[in-house]
């Protein structure tokens, strides 16, 4: 038995109707901007509290200089907490009109291991904006580099000896940042030469460089316990004199730095999928977050 | 109760009660020109109710039948119906093969079609994909059978420039691709371009797009099985092919050792890019073209049948892709990447109704890219080792039961490398036994009725996890022009594949472990199927499902150094739903087939903050319309061609953004964009049309095929995505397109 054609035909029209309908419907309106507030700062450990940034958000298709978007008549304080979560200390904070930053208006200094909250009222926002960090443990160079190495020489980079930064429930996360202390074209390195000349990569952009987040597993244990942090070659593009700093992150910064970057370059995301940078703000965007820190020098000779 | 005795009783009838005098008729289906079984060919008795199809071994079997004389009937798509009569003695089993000649498509209307069951053809979720037609359809540079399969309602692909199947709101890991029963973990070449079957090397192609039988398991969503050719039993052929991108050679033949008689064949593919690219790296002085890059394939397969019950063959493919991009002074990056498969076969006629496969396989996925930027190197190998061995047996007592079960275990290694500088980040080298079982029935309790229930138990020792896998399938004829299907069923997996949509010689496979469950999917599909005059047909599908526990290497994790296996992931569901029109002619000058689909999928990361609500992925669209037509002119002119329409892909859009400038510790400014949804948006609508002439004919005693064929004849940029570029200000917007106009010419010689 076969299904006469027309009787098909019927039917499937009966069936194709409602989707024509849905067909209508596939496409929303554009998304509206949302104006939101924007906290971004982090306090430094065993340091005197730092400047905050208070901004408003922009719309995407317009020219945005942070500047524009400064808040300056924000009422805005960090507070140190107990371990139950109550106030310690509270810290207020003014706006400095010749920094466009708000500025602590009590001298403190920040404790490592302890939790610090950040509150913000903002006209025109109804809800206080707030974040919450605990900052990680000092640390310090236990032992410095050598005072001169030669380019890629040394395998797996410039070593620097620090002493181990504590954070609760987790193992340390670094950043490491390179500063050429003499950034002149006649020593630029080849990868970066070619950069420059080939490329038409401003070697302004090439003075410092930071590395993604990375794990204090990376890196081997001396056996006084301090741990052998190495900076990769890839971060030098200038033989010469240079200052490497070594930050050990809180979870707030971890979190906005690696989701920020992945608007970006979305690794294992498809094209086009671009997820909001986790934020530790409430009622607002942006990092309020807390690091410490340990520097050293070394001077890059060529080969 | 006593209704569960009486289903019992039912059940009971049905199972093997063969009458003492009752007989059976086996036997193979084959090509008759170059004796390739034929699998999914109909074999039916006239005047009688029975029938049945061949297995994957070609092999079919109609039991418990009364003696006497009998005219049966096979028929294959593309093939003349051939009809032999037979008598049949008590107790006896009568081996009667079939050769089957190939249908001159060009009389094919004058063809008589065969009135086979029309269940045996098609089961709910199932496409078979003939590879002629995938032969025939216009391509970029190559023929290539995923590409093909894109073209089914309910498959999608993500771009032009991916080969990769999501099919109903799965991704590309949760179907399971077999080549000759061993899986095949990344099958692309050209990092997702192309897929790396060879068309000239297979035979059949049968796409399980959902709630696939027990017989097979261990991924989410669908299933494609691929057997390759058995290579031409009669005489020596071979073949030449040169392309655009790569050029192609085979050959196959007869072989005999004694009385035992057999084939083999040869089919292999290199890229034949070279001279292209130093053309290019000479004239555009660019680094970014490539030092070195190749891709090759190689199909081989042996069969001997040892006797008339027992066939051994060896199957074995081989593929890689290696490029090295120079792409600056100290700076170089190297991928190679690749599948090795073997198969050992052995099958065996056990009785007038039984049948056997046992096979030995092995499959190998590596990937290793390499990188060198000023002295700093960096590698992510990654490797996965499978060796399994697996037994299937078929039994098909009489008309109204048969039983499938079967056992496959084996062993797999997962081998995921991270090393920086020399410096080994990170290190996971999982080995995982595994071992699944099932047990498949076939009821038939009255002409009209057909139901299929199967159960398959699953073990995976990385986390040592056991899951059972239930499918119930329920099919109502009504004669032999209509058949409704409801099916479901529950599906694991164990592995899961993170991959760039972009470029697939980064995939990366991981598995279950501590911590790390296995995935599951609830699915249920409602079919009906249609024959209609004039060789058509109409099937339409709905069908929904689950996804749950989808783990996923979390995608902002920049180092993993020192975390928990558990820590690499993010933990997600999901659902998709859908329905599916299909009118398809497979006979006549003019064939091909019209598809719609209406289609939803979401998910979701509940702990992966920026993934918490379900939204859409990228590979989403509402309506998806696909027309493939194909045209014989005669004189062996024909025209073919490949439209299709689709809702366009979602994406973010950005709504607001700001800066961050006052890090201490992070050189220049951080831009960050916020957006009110996750894929909120979408691009504007996806169209394409493919246009493809095809000659063939006879030159100096060879087959000749002539194509000319251009992909997009009106050269719409389709949009890919938005690239946001926030070195300018405002934020610019620069629309990233997919492929342009592309000819294709290739020439192909067969003797």
């Amino acid at each position: 038995m076969r299904v006469p054609l027309l009787a098909f035909a019927a039917a499937l029209l009966r069936f194709a109707v409602p989707f024509g309908v849905l067909a209508g419907c596939e496409f929303g309106d554009p998304d509206p901007f949302i104006e939101q507030v924007v906290v971004s700062g982090a306090i430094l450990a065993g340091a005197p509290l730092t400047p905050l940034q208070l901004a408003r958000t922009g719309p995407v298709d317009e020219f945005y200089d942070p500047n524009n978007f400064r808040v300056t008549d924000a009422e805005v304080f960090v507070r140190l907490l107990t371990p139950g979560g109550t106030v310690e200390a509270s810290y207020p904070y003014a706006y400095d009109a010749e920094e466009n930053l708000y500025v602590p208006t009590d001298s403190a200094i920040v404790l490592p291991g302890r939790t610090y909250r950040f509150v913000a009222r903002v006209p025109g926002f109804a809800d206080s904006t707030w974040a919450e960090t605990t900052v990680p443990g000092t640390f310090v160079v236990a032992r410095p580099p050598p005072d001169t190495l030669v380019y890629q020489e040394e395998p797996g980079g410039p070593p620097v000896d620090v002493t181990r930064s504590a954070y609760p429930g987790r193992q340390a996360v670094y950043v490491l940042t390179v500063r050429s202390l003499d950034p002149v074209v006649e020593n630029l390195t080849p990868f970066a030469r070619d950069l420059v000349e080939e490329r038409d990569v401003n070697p302004e952009d090439l003075i410092n460089g930071a590395s993604p987040v990375l794990n204090e597993e990376n890196y081997e244990t001396n056996p006084d316990g301090s741990l052998r942090v190495r900076v990769p070659w890839l971060a030098f593009n200038f033989y010469g004199p240079y200052r490497f700093l070594i930050t050990a992150l809180d979870d707030a910064l971890v979190q906005f730095l690696q989701t920020q970057a992945i608007q970006f370059i979305p690794t294992t995301l498809s094209p086009g999928e671009i997820p909001n940078v986790t934020t530790n703000v409430r009622n607002g965007v942006g990092v309020f977050g807390a690091y410490a820190q340990a520097q050293a020098e070394s001077f890059i000779a060529r080969p | 109760m006593p209704r569960f005795v009486a289903l019992l009783a039912l059940v009971l009838l049905a199972l093997p009660t063969r009458a003492q005098d009752r007989g059976a008729i086996n036997g193979y289906v084959r090509d008759a020109t170059t004796g390739e079984t034929l699998l999914g060919a109909n074999v039916v008795v006239s005047g009688t109710p029975r029938g049945t199809a061949t297995n994957t071994a070609g092999f079919y079997a109609l039991a418990s039948l009364r003696p006497g004389s009998y005219t049966l009937t096979a028929s294959f798509l593309g093939y003349r119906d051939a009809s032999r009569t037979v008598t049949l003695e008590p107790d006896a089993t009568l081996r009667l093969d079939f050769e089957l000649t190939p249908e001159d498509v060009e009389q094919a209307e004058v063809v008589v079609e065969a009135e086979e069951p029309i269940e045996e053809e098609r089961a709910v979720g199932v496409q078979q994909v003939p590879i002629r037609v995938i032969q025939q359809l216009p391509s970029v540079f190559e023929d290539d059978l995923f590409r093909s399969i894109q073209l089914l309602p309910g498959i999608k692909a993500a771009s032009d420039y991916s080969s990769k199947l999501y099919i109903r709101g799965g991704s590309p890991d949760q179907t399971l691709i077999l080549l000759d029963g061993t899986t095949v973990y990344n099958p692309t070449h050209f990092f997702g371009f192309f897929s790396t079957f060879n068309t000239d090397a297979i035979k059949d192609v049968r796409v399980y797009k959902g709630a696939y039988p027990s017989t097979y398991g261990g991924r989410l969503g669908s299933v494609i099985d691929i057997y390759n050719r058995d290579g031409n039993r009669n005489e020596v052929a071979g073949m030449v092919s040169l392309g655009m991108l790569a050029s192609r050679v085979g050959i196959e033949g007869p072989v005999t050792a004694g009385d035992a008689r057999g084939s083999y064949m040869v089919a292999a593919r290199r890229s034949t890019l070279e001279p292209l690219l130093a053309v290019l790296r000479n004239t555009l002085e660019d680094d970014a073209i490539p030092e070195s890059f190749y891709f090759y394939d190689v199909n081989a397969k042996f069969g001997l049948d040892l006797t008339s019950r027992d066939r051994f063959s060896i199957a074995g493919y081989a593929g890689r892709d290696e490029v090295r991009i120079p792409f600056a002074a100290d700076a170089a990056f190297d991928l190679d990447y690749g599948n090795q498969t073997l198969s050992l076969g052995y099958t065996r006629i056990l009785s007038e109704a039984a049948f056997a496969t046992f096979r030995a396989t092995g499959s190998r996925y590596f990937s290793n890219p390499t990188g060198e930027v000023a002295g700093t190197t960096f590698q992510r190998p990654n490797e996965i080792v499978d060796f399994s061995g697996r037994a299937d047996f078929d039994w098909l007592p009489n008309r109204k039961f048969e039983a499938h079960t079967g056992v496959w275990g084996g062993w797999l290694r997962l081998g995921l490398r991270n090393v920086f500088d020399e410096v080994e980040r990170l290190n996971v080298r999982i080995p995982a036994t595994y071992l699944s079982s099932y047990a498949q029935t076939v009821w038939r309790p009255t002409p009209g009725w057909i139901l299929t229930g199967g159960l398959r138990g699953e073990f995976f020792g990385a986390g040592d996890y056991f899951r059972l896998s239930p499918h119930l399938q329920i099919e109502r004829k009504f004669g032999d022009g209509a058949v409704v299907q409801l099916a479901g069923g529950r599906y694991h997996q164990f592995l899961t594949l993170i991959s760039n949509e972009v470029f697939s010689g980064f995939d990366v496979w991981t598995t279950t472990g501590e911590g790390v469950p296995p995935a599951y999917s609830d699915q249920i599909v409602f079919g009906v199927k249609t024959r209609l005059p004039a060789g058509f047909r109409f099937d339409t599908e709905v069908y929904g499902r689950t996804m749950r526990d989808l783990f996923e290497i979390r995608p902002e994790l920049q180092d993993v150094s020192g975390l928990d296996y558990h820590e690499l992931f993010r933990f997600g569901e999901g659902y998709a739903y859908g329905a599916e029109l299909l009118l398809e002619r497979s006979e006549g000058r003019l064939n091909g087939l019209l598809g719609y689909t209406l289609s939803t999928v979401r998910r979701r990361y509940p702990n992966n903050p920026g993934f918490v609500d379900f939204f859409p992925p990228k590979y989403d669209r509402l309506h998806d319309f696909t027309a493939v037509l194909t045209y014989h002119l005669g004189r062996g002119w024909s025209l073919s061609g490949a439209g299709t329409y689709a809702t366009g892909q979602a994406y973010t859009e950005p709504t607001g953004r700001y800066m961050v400038d006052n890090l201490p510790f992070i050189p220049g400014d951080l831009n960050v964009l916020v957006s009110n949804q996750l894929n909120g948006q979408r691009l504007p609508p996806y169209h394409r049309l493919d246009f493809g002439v095809t000659k063939v004919g006879e030159v100096l005693g060879a087959d000749y095929e002539v194509q000319v064929q251009a992909v997009n004849v009106y050269n719409r940029r389709n949009l890919w995505f938005y690239f946001l570029d926030t070195s300018e200000n405002p934020i610019n917007r620069d629309p990233v397109r997919q492929l342009p106009i592309l000819p294709n010419v290739s020439v192909t010689l067969r003797f």
